[in-house]
């Protein structure tokens, strides 16, 4: 799911970027050091919105750095635990099935694919396949996914799903 | 209920981390108008002079990329009017809408489209102390619609 978030930064700032050009070149800064990135519990930021506020800076002592505090307002991307969603399949193998949801990456155990759909390795390309009917899945398809649990990293989100659910698949 | 030390989330019953308690679901389709006026512009900005010296030169991430490609071929609702109608029926400004949807669940809805009511329940099982049947197939059809006659 896509939030909007308002949300905090801290920007270092080197002592050579103190000009005219000041503020200019924080808005930049945060552009560049959050845009892309997955933070913590928010998930990925995909698009910074609005800035909201550039606070006061903070000389480090010691240092000449400064950080300012930032309040932006951003889209994020989060997969919650038992959530719903579509993904475009990326590749299909013995082990399951590979999908992304926007800068997510999915994995769909075999386990977690209904028993009545066979792998078949032998299709150009690979593809899972019910044996009674015509239901195939296949690299670029557009399946529905319930997350069934995810794992916060650092940098990463990593999400695993399930097939196993009424509704779900196409 | 105190919730347990480590905090579970848990979309089904609209559990989620105290971080996202003011955080604002969007549609798909709302997510996509944003990331393309955003690509626009970015587009326009290179256009001028490329290494201006103006700001923003920030190439867009590999994120903002997948997302995009991914809201394009999900987003159901592709124009504005459609957008807002569907937005003022799943999210009512005012508390005396007819229903009373949580933001999450308005926004799957909206993402998912769902045709039946039982789909719409089983794709979100939260949905079933909220709405009856009758109610919810008729708001399935409601977003149906919009979806149908648009241009």
């Amino acid at each position: 799911m896509f939030f909007h978030v308002s949300l905090e930064h801290e920007i270092l700032l080197h002592p050579r970027y103190f000009g005219p050009q000041l503020l200019k070149t924080v808005r930049h800064m945060l552009f560049n050091e959050v845009e892309g990135k997955c933070i913590g519990k928010y998930g990925y930021v995909i698009a910074v919105t609005s800035l909201d506020s550039i606070g006061v800076g903070m000389i480090q002592p010691g240092r000449g750095y400064v950080t300012f505090p930032v309040k932006y307002r951003a889209i994020v991307f989060r997969p919650f635990k038992h959530e719903v969603v579509e993904a475009i399949v990326t590749q299909v193998t013995k082990v399951g099935i590979f999908c992304k949801i926007g800068p997510l990456t999915c994995f769909i155990s075999r386990h977690s694919i209904p028993r009545d759909m066979e792998f078949d390795p032998n299709a150009n390309p690979p593809c899972y396949k019910k044996k009674d009917d015509d239901t195939v899945i296949q690299p670029d398809d557009g399946i529905r996914v319930k997350i069934a649990g995810n794992r916060v990293d650092a940098q990463e989100f990593f999400a695993v799903g399930t097939l196993m659910d009424d509704y779900l698949v196409s | 209920m105190s919730l347990p030390a480590q905090e579970e989330e848990d979309a089904a019953q609209l559990k989620f981390p105290k971080e996202f308690d003011n955080a604002e679901p969007m549609m798909i389709s709302e997510v996509l108008m944003m990331l393309e006026s955003r690509r626009q512009q970015q587009q326009q900005l290179s256009m001028n002079g490329g290494m201006g010296d103006d700001d923003d030169e920030t190439p867009l991430s590999e994120a903002f990329n997948d997302t995009i490609t991914y809201c394009e071929r999900f987003s159901k609702f592709k124009n504005k009017e459609a957008i807002g109608a569907v937005r003022n029926l799943l999210f009512p400004q005012d508390n005396s809408g007819s229903f009373k949807l949580h933001k999450f669940e308005a926004a799957l809805l909206s993402n998912l489209c769902p045709t039946q009511a039982m789909e719409a329940k089983t794709l979100i099982p939260s949905l079933e102390s909220k709405l009856d049947d009758d109610e919810c197939q008729k708001l399935v059809d409601e977003i149906q619609n919009y979806r149908s006659f648009q241009s």
